[in-house]
């Protein structure tokens, strides 16, 4: 669905993602709301020209067990074990993990879906330690007018009815189309990154601004 | 009737951009900006010693980041990469030449010596700091050639070349000023070119490159001096293009 959605392209925005954050072996990341693995598996995927460093590790949190449980299916159909990824159950605005575990945070399509989205920010500034990078790649706001045109058309007669007869549910993709709309926009979120305490926070828009990378270190 | 308005106006530039280093010198950063600024600096710093074995890269930042207590991911706050690691050594090894500048202005006060002596042995000074990364030099010329790098390089040679002429004395405001930079960048990155064959122990053949470019330069500018050959036209051609350089640089703001 997602493929048929983008057109394919949310992989490359996931590859040009995984080439932003540029991981260098033995870096340990933790992937919020990742729980199908699309992130960790381009993470490992990345590492493994260097040899995987012994202390290279991802860890995939994700609220959903069904998406989790994904994941876990297609981590060993790749032949990764628990020393490389693992997966665990968990609410991003409360992390069950203590101050300054990671060196790298990344939420890709997810952070839209929190509640509180400041506190899950303030979450991650909590887990990484000093030097640590949040990386994060979400729905953003179009910044040219013409697309903008096509691209509503596009996200509200489209896409419910591809949800529909695709399968067979409509409100899930009536409810993605309008939670991306809702989103802040590229500079708000800049500066609910700034909020809460990190700095050089930058953006890049990927596709005049249907996705955008949200980046900023803890220094 | 216009050479003496271009004069005029050349006269108002370099006292305008003398104006500006006496700022630059008193400028006080917040602090608060300043902290970001001098993490990126202690990376960089730390990096500069793993160029040799990983290039002027990504690599080298992350060793350094790692060497210092931050993970080695916080390269991603270099959005260049190798880029920045080149421009902050150019920009550091700069502010070294500038100490070294200043330390020779207090001897030539006590012992007067020529101006050209004084801008042969900064040049030579300056291009020593690279020694130690020769094997990797080339890499860096060509990370600086590159057509986004290429305002950032240029910018740090004409403050280098700026400095070495004002330290040697030349407070000059005429169009001069112009000419004398432009073509001290030149016998620079000549020489630079010449260091990075150059197989003689010591070097000596760079120093000795260098001193018959100087040579030349000092006959050329006493000939053109003597002859009035320096017609409006071409310091017109000169002062533009070192204008329009300034400008795409943003130095003239």
């Amino acid at each position: 669905m997602n493929d048929l959605m983008s057109f394919g392209i949310h992989r490359l925005w996931k590859d040009t993602f995984m080439d932003r954050l540029g991981p260098t072996p033995g870096t340990n990341l933790l992937d919020v709301a990742g729980g199908t693995g699309d992130i960790a598996f381009r993470y490992l995927n990345y590492l493994k020209s260097d040899r995987l460093h012994p202390n290279s590790h991802v860890t995939v949190l994700d609220i959903n067990t069904a998406m989790l449980d994904v994941g876990q299916y297609r981590s060993k159909g790749l032949g990764y074990d628990s020393s490389q990824i693992t997966f665990q159950e968990g609410n991003a605005e409360e992390l069950p993990f203590e101050d300054g575990l990671f060196d790298a945070y990344t939420v890709v399509f997810g952070i839209r879906n929190f509640t509180h989205i400041q506190k899950a920010i303030d979450e991650a500034y909590r887990v990484l330690r000093p030097g640590g990078r949040f990386l994060c790649m979400e729905f953003s706001q179009v910044t040219d007018t013409n697309l903008q045109w096509i691209y509503d058309q596009y996200s509200f007669q489209v896409i419910p009815l591809m949800g529909q007869l695709v399968s067979g549910q409509w409100h899930p993709y009536q409810y993605l189309v309008e939670s991306i709309r809702q989103f802040p926009n590229q500079d708000l979120f800049k500066s609910m990154i700034e909020k809460a305490g990190f700095r050089e926070v930058i953006y890049e828009n990927l596709s005049s601004g249907i996705v955008a990378i949200h980046s900023g270190f803890k220094l | 009737m216009t050479l003496i308005s271009l004069a005029r106006y050349s006269y108002k530039n370099a006292r305008l951009l003398l104006f500006v280093r006496h700022c630059s010198e008193q400028k006080q950063v917040p602090l608060e900006d300043r902290y970001e600024e001098d993490i990126k600096l202690k990376i960089s710093e730390a990096s500069l010693p793993f160029v040799i074995e990983l290039g002027w890269s990504k690599n080298a930042l992350s060793a350094g980041a790692e060497s210092i207590g931050y993970p080695g991911i916080a390269h991603g706050i270099f959005a260049n990469g190798g880029a920045d690691l080149v421009n902050y050594f150019q920009k550091s090894s700069n502010s070294k030449l500038v100490d070294y500048l200043k330390q020779r202005q207090e001897v030539q006060s006590l012992k007067p010596v020529r101006s050209r002596v004084i801008i042969e042995e900064s040049v030579r000074e300056r291009l020593k700091m690279i020694i130690p990364y020769l094997p990797r030099w080339p890499q860096a010329l060509a990370i600086m050639s590159l057509p986004q790098n290429v305002s950032n390089s240029l910018a740090t040679l004409l403050t280098m070349v700026d400095d070495m002429c004002y330290y040697a004395g030349d407070q000059s405001v005429d169009f001069n000023w112009y000419a004398r930079r432009i073509t001290l960048a030149g016998v620079y990155k000549a020489t630079e070119l010449y260091l990075i064959q150059d197989n003689s122990a010591n070097y000596e053949n760079t120093w000795k490159f260098l001193n018959n470019r100087i040579n030349e330069l000092t006959q050329v500018h006493d000939l053109m001096n003597k002859s009035n050959l320096l017609q409006v036209e071409s310091t017109d051609t000169i002062k533009s293009a070192f204008i329009t350089a300034r400008n795409i640089l943003g130095l003239n703001r």
